[in-house]
């Protein structure tokens, strides 16, 4: 397994399943992306990696260009295959990691919250990162 | 362009007609809020009242609505006091949301007719929609998050929904404005229309539902879009 982490960014590739993400070192990214060949496999029984993905505190992007559905449907999103450098630091561009996290959170609310909960979120990062542009505190 | 903001609503044949003609594209000011909340009670009494086949939202110029003045909505919020530690929104951001969420929850159909630029709060006004058509030319975007904050009107909430979770990421993440087709293409519009064809459209939609079902209930929105798509294909 290779691992590439920056600030924003933990980029895994060279996996055969899914399982191995559980006990790797991921830090603390906005987003996990996956090079998954089509091959990548998940066991579909393996309730460990179901809370992974579920609890995963940043976004999950399979990059694959024919995933299979097992593998794909845990990820909150796939996106193309190979380099995913220019997709990430447009995603990013002119933010800071705890602005990115702000937006994350809701994002990460809607994997097992209603809607309700989607928009309460959204609320509170509002009025956060409202206060950090206003000069105020950030809560980091 | 005069400088009152004229936000009407109208009723023909059991539609509400809700036309918003301010000044600068519709831009959010507080003075635009303001009246944007009026009308949205209005509408929830007329709703109460029964006998209301559907409502449309459009622009009455060129845009739907380029949305907030970030520099007010700035201003209006350093007056606004929020901690984590007590949980408590304020309680003018609750009122300003439940106007805009509610929408959602109608029952008739509300479709917004989108022309022109329809941004940021704006384009909240068109995501708590039940359905929302696109005219060509008409470009959409959320570009909050490259001021530094997010939509808090259930521009989040709502883009997942109807968007999926990549698009309404990007979507929210990025801030970029998309074009009309890409709206269409990833789900953020229903139905893509000529120029001048998006209030027809909405009132062909609105005769459907109505002719099609007793009742319209809000839960089961994608059902009857779906219908009147698979209809016109027939």
């Amino acid at each position: 397994m290779i691992i590439k982490t920056d600030e924003f960014v933990t980029e895994v590739s060279g996996i055969a399943s899914l399982s191995e993400l559980k006990d790797a070192e991921l830090g603390t990214p906005c987003m996990l992306i996956v090079q998954g060949s089509d091959s990548l496999s998940a066991d579909s029984s393996d309730k460990a990696l179901d809370d992974f993905f579920l609890n995963a505190p940043y976004i999950t992007a399979l990059a694959a260009d024919s995933p299979s559905g097992d593998a794909a449907s845990r990820f909150d999103m796939v996106i193309p295959a190979g380099d995913t450098s220019e997709y990430t630091a447009q995603l990013f561009k002119d933010k800071t990691k705890w602005q990115a996290d702000q937006i994350n959170a809701c994002f990460i609310a809607a994997r097992k919250g209603s809607q309700a909960d989607i928009l309460d979120c959204e609320s509170r990062a509002f009025y956060r990162l409202m206060a950090a542009k206003n000069g105020g505190s950030d809560n980091e | 362009m005069s400088d009152t903001i004229n936000i009407e609503l109208t009723e023909e044949n059991g539609v509400l007609s809700f036309v918003m003609n301010a000044p600068s594209n519709n831009i959010m000011s507080a003075a635009f809020l303001e009246k944007f909340e009026a009308v949205m009670d209005q509408v929830a009494e007329r709703a109460a009242k029964g006998g209301i086949k559907g409502m449309i939202i459009r622009g009455g110029g060129r845009h739907f609505s380029v949305g907030a003045d970030v520099d007010a909505l700035s201003d209006r919020s350093q007056k606004e006091s929020y901690s984590d530690e007590d949980g408590i929104l304020p309680a003018s951001h609750v009122r300003q949301k439940a106007r805009f969420t509610f929408l959602r929850d109608l029952p008739f159909p509300v479709i917004s007719v989108i022309t022109g630029f329809c941004i940021g709060s704006g384009s909240e006004i068109a995501v708590n929609s039940h359905y929302r058509i696109i005219e060509k030319n008409a470009r959409v975007g959320q570009p909050e998050s490259t001021f530094g904050i997010l939509p808090a009107l259930g521009g989040v909430a709502r883009n997942i929904e109807i968007c999926g979770m990549k698009n309404a990421y990007e979507l929210v993440m990025t801030g970029e404005m998309i074009p009309a087709e890409k709206a269409y293409e990833i789900g953020y519009a229903d139905i893509f229309a000529d120029k001048k064809q998006g209030v027809p459209e909405a009132l062909s939609l609105i005769e459907y539902i109505s002719e099609n079902y007793e009742t319209f209930s809000p839960a089961r929105f994608r059902e009857y879009i779906a219908a009147y798509k698979q209809s016109r294909e027939a």
